[in-house]
């Protein structure tokens, strides 16, 4: 389009019906004079002229044409001169290189943060699930005395036979296999599940087909179905396993199917599964509460109504098998609630971090961009005089900002997709979903959005400085448009005070998450941990099914272990430290009514355990080797137990029935030693009732309970040496059982402390950057401030004014603001504190200490940056300064 | 062999008008009748046809309107050809040459009886 054509666009404008008007009129009379020049009447001709035209039809369609063209005219008008504006933008930007730089690397740090969690964020909370109708799929929790545990199979099968509201009752309970096909022995976590299992969350197998509910019986549980990764690990993904057979625990299964990588995220621990196939003995069963049970809820009932079915029939479960049941409840919630769990609040926690983050960058953005602009104060002026509206000039300085935002927004997504795999990998174990972060489309378009944002939070404030109505000799009257011109310094002073309140709560969120973390890293865990290692191996029932042969390999293996080159001390025990799960068992204390059970966790130990792990004695004696199934029956209970179950009185030579026996005959086993508490879930977990019984003497159904399953432990100073005999003496026992979770007790409480780290590691992260960008924005402001009163600065120190007096009025100008915003930040971290309680150990949300010390680091920052370029304003020489 | 869209002939007139032009600005009636008498008057103008080809003419680019005097000494609007406009005529010519060869081909043929 020519400049010709945009001016008259601009300056001539005829309404649209004025000029169809014309046109035809001037053609009527052309054609008048035609038809007279022929001799015909002038009336007639008129007539004639006129009817051919039929002047009303014709005016409005060209009316409507017209109409139509002045519009894509006005389009293309608009779209001419944003482009001219971007054009102008690039070229101011080519121009001063440095400010480009800082601006776009600033955004693209913010919005390359943002994005990155947001991905996570995306991944974890946000996408759908894999499962068919998340909202109707349910976990449901058996409670006792308000813990929630696991089901027995009697309790799982009555609730089974009576609910009404679901339409599919499942369950599942961890297990394990020893896989020995062709490849080396290796130890497989499975899942044993009912049929209903897959349909009910509505997961189609990849391959093949699941589980029949003929198959879901006692004696025709043979077939097993893979996990994609096990299949593609093992088995060169390979279709044709499915039919073939293989060699689990010691027994022959059917492979029929497999399962696509979605059920991990409902199980990601299990590779295969086989039906459960509930024994009649099992069904009868009401102790044991092992199960997981899930459920999907009809689609014409409410969540209210199934939790009031589920308390229904777990009264009626209590009033029938009272024994077990009587402090029982029933409950269901969401699946994908449980799933995503404390991620949900700790990701958004992050996400709004974040976003302060981003925040505080795009006020620097916008702080560099009113310095810019108040540099050019006299184009703008000039422009504005000329006639350019204020939608004009809003334009164009947005065009600027959006210039930068663009740029910011590629550097922004490059960012996030370096830093997203670092993220993920840096990210502690467990976290759910995590790994199918990405930077997908919905992610990209929060990215694409986040840089809009940006551009509007960065101009619109600049945008509107640059269009107060001022008169034109006030600008250009001292060519910097300086104090007293269009912009004034107070909008720069707003901006840094809001960015220290938004990095004030920002950065007390990270202090109280980095104390929690020392906290925890101080916190004494109870026993050495420092060169314990521990082992697991699990005895197949197929080879290992009587007690007898389950403690003979156990001996023969402990025996070799402790004989073994660099192993001082060896022991084996029931549950390994620092591994949740395992058993526990309801204990009656003597003289307490029947029912009134300690829920306690279970150890069964060989003699030596107590050396391994240096846990101290507090009172009477360790086991020895004497103390077998022929001798007394004997049990060591740790402080948190005697305390609750004997007040102060000493525990030495009391009672306790566990494990054995029946109500009516309790099977006493007198407790000969108490040591001390073990922080054995955790540096975070409090000690919980826990008891020890030596492994010779327990009955033998709990060599079935535990799955003849044992943890080895050793101390010793090299750890590989201690793996490599730990192999070494098993496979000299059965070289056919793999050990495995071979692990330092020091890595173990490095993995727990993993996700205290990780979060403590992303909010320092982001508090320092933040403060960082603040310390900028501050140094910048004042800077910009000291260049507008270089003269006045000159006269002051000409007229005998002190360094110290220059450097304490100009930082003053920087510093007022920041204090102010850190009083409205110290007010909003109180508040926002709050959020992080579940993640805190051992100090408040609204700890005095580190709020105050927070601010304090602030403040300190702050007068760092303010106090550099006025102490530079002093090197002003008085003369040159005045001659300016 | 080109397609023709089912505009092709309702084009025509447009071509003809951007013909009209090649010799310089004119207005409306102007054009009108040059093409009366370019064609022989085997094609009588209706001002229901010519004006709204002119206005999307101009929508769309192909021409630029300016007011100027009339040879009567009235405001009158002239039309210009624009460069698209020079480039539609020269391809809708061609396009035109084409098909009406083609369908003098058929006409002078002989039909099998």
């Amino acid at each position: 389009m020519t400049i010709r054509k945009r001016l008259r666009s601009l300056l001539w404008r005829v309404p649209i019906e004025q000029e169809v008007q014309d046109e035809l009129a001037h053609h009527v009379e052309l054609r008048i004079q035609e038809l007279i020049d022929r001799g015909v009447d002038p009336a007639e001709a008129r007539r004639a002229a006129e009817r051919r035209v039929e002047s009303r039809r014709v005016a409005a369609a060209l009316t409507r044409i017209g109409r139509q063209r002045n519009e894509s005219w006005e389009r293309r008008d608009w779209l001419e001169g944003f482009r001219q504006d971007i054009v102008f933008a690039l070229r101011q930007c080519r121009t001063k290189p440095a400010f480009t730089l800082a601006a776009v690397l600033t955004l693209g740090l913010g919005i390359g943060a943002t994005t990155a969690i947001f991905s996570v964020v995306h991944a974890v909370v946000l996408k759908p699930h894999a499962y068919a109708d998340p909202d109707r799929v349910l976990l449901a929790t058996s409670t006792w005395r308000g813990s929630p545990g696991g089901w027995s199979v009697g309790n799982f099968d009555y609730f089974r036979q009576r609910l009404t509201s679901v339409e599919q009752f499942a369950a599942s309970a961890p297990t394990s296999f020893n896989l020995a096909d062709e490849g080396d022995p290796e130890r497989i976590i499975g899942s044993r599940v009912t049929w209903n299992y897959f349909t009910l969350f509505g997961i189609p197998p990849s391959h093949g087909r699941t589980f029949d509910q003929d198959e879901d019986q006692p004696g025709r549980t043979h077939v097993v179905l893979l996990s994609d990764s096990l299949w593609r690990r093992r088995y060169g993904a390979n279709p044709s396993i499915v039919g073939a057979r293989i060699h689990m625990s010691g027994e022959m299964y059917d492979v029929i199917g497999v399962m696509p990588p979605e059920i991990d995220q409902i199980d990601d621990a299990a590779q295969a599964w086989i039906p459960i196939g509930f024994t009649p003995a099992q069904l009868a069963l009401y102790d044991e509460f092992y199960l997981d049970a899930y459920a999907r809820q009809r689609r014409e009932v409410s969540l209210t109504q199934v939790n009031d079915e589920f308390a229904r029939i777990a009264q009626a479960l209590s009033a029938d098998h009272p024994d077990l049941n009587r402090e029982r409840s029933a409950g269901v919630e969401q699946l994908s609630t449980v799933l995503v769990g404390d991620y949900r609040l700790r990701l958004l926690i992050l996400l709004a971090s974040v976003g302060l983050v981003l925040l505080i960058a795009c006020a620097n953005v916008a702080n560099l961009l009113l310095a810019r602009l108040a540099a050019r104060s006299r184009e703008l002026a000039i422009r504005a005089a000329i006639g350019a509206g204020r939608a004009r000039i809003v334009r164009q300085v947005l065009s600027e900002s959006l210039v930068l935002a663009t740029f910011g927004g590629i550097a922004g997504i490059v960012i996030a997709w370096w830093s997203l795999p670092l993220l993920i990998r840096l990210a502690p174990d467990g976290v759910p979903r995590l790994g199918s972060a990405t930077l997908s489309g919905p992610v990209l378009a929060a990215a694409v959005a986040l840089a809009a944002g940006s551009a509007l939070f960065v101009g619109l404030l600049p945008a509107w400085q640059a269009t107060r109505r001022t008169t034109l000799t006030e600008d250009l009257g001292d060519g910097k448009g300086a104090l007293s011109g269009t912009f004034k310094p107070w909008i720069r002073q707003l901006l840094i005070g809001a960015q220290a309140a938004l990095v004030m709560v920002v950065l007390a969120g990270a202090a109280l998450l980095i104390r929690s973390a020392i906290n925890m890293q101080q916190q004494p865990i109870g026993f050495d941990t420092h060169g314990v290692l521990t082992a697991r191996l699990s005895l197949p029932a197929a080879q290992y099914g009587s007690p007898e042969q389950a403690r003979a390999a156990y001996r023969s293996v402990l025996e070799n272990v402790q004989a073994a080159h660099g192993v001082r001390f060896a022991a084996l025990d029931s549950r390994a430290p620092l591994v949740s799960g395992a058993g526990s068992n309801g204990l009656l204390a003597e003289g307490r009514p029947i029912g009134d059970f300690i829920l306690s966790e279970s150890h069964f130990v060989t003699p030596g355990f107590f050396a391994v792990v240096n846990n101290p004695l507090r009172a009477g004696r360790t086991f020895t080797e004497a103390d077998t199934r022929q001798a007394p029956l004997v049990m060591i209970i740790n402080e948190t137990l005697a305390r609750t179950a004997f007040g102060t009185e000493n525990p030495i030579g009391k009672r306790i029935a566990c494990c054995e026996g029946s109500q009516a005959q309790p099977n006493w086993k007198t407790v000969v030693g108490m040591v001390a508490d073990v922080k054995s879930r955790g540096p975070a977990e409090p000690s919980r009732p826990e008891f020890y019984l030596p492994l010779m003497q327990i009955p033998d159904a709990a060599w079935t309970w535990t799955g003849r399953s044992l943890a080895i432990l050793t101390r010793g100073d090299d750890a590989a040496a201690m793996t490599a005999a730990i192999r070494a003496s098993v496979k000299a026992v059965d070289s056919s059982l793999p050990v495995f979770a071979i692990r330092t007790v020091d890595e173990g409480l490095n993995r727990i402390m993993a996700q205290a780290r990780f979060n403590t590691l992303l909010m320092s992260l982001l508090g320092s950057t933040g403060l960082v960008l603040a310390a900028l924005g501050i140094y910048s402001v004042i800077a910009w401030l000291v260049a507008q009163r270089t003269r006045e600065i000159g006269v002051r120190m000409a007229l005998g004014a002190s360094k110290r007096d220059v450097v304490r009025m100009m930082s003053l100008h920087g510093l007022k603001p920041v204090v102010i915003g850190l009083m409205v930040g110290f007010i909003g971290a109180i508040g926002a504190t709050r959020l992080l309680q579940n993640q805190l150990f051992e100090v408040g949300p609204r700890d005095p200490v580190t709020l105050i010390a927070t601010a304090a680091l602030l403040l300190v920052v702050a007068a760092a940056a303010a106090a550099l370029p006025a102490w530079r304003a002093t090197a002003i020489d008085p003369s040159t300064a005045l001659r300016e | 062999m080109s397609r023709y869209p089912a505009d092709f002939l309702h084009g025509t007139l447009d071509t003809l008008i951007l013909k009209t032009l090649t010799g310089g600005p004119m207005h409306g009636y102007a054009i009108g009748r040059w093409i009366e008498e370019a064609t022989n008057c085997g094609l009588e103008l209706e001002e229901g046809s010519l004006y709204p080809a002119l206005y999307r003419m101009e929508k769309r680019g192909w021409l630029d309107a300016e007011w100027g005097t009339s040879e009567l000494g009235r405001r009158a609007k002239f039309y210009r050809l624009t460069r698209a406009g020079r480039q539609q005529l020269v391809s809708h010519t061609a396009a035109w040459t084409a098909f009406s060869a083609a369908v003098n081909r058929a006409l002078i043929k002989d039909v099998p009886s």
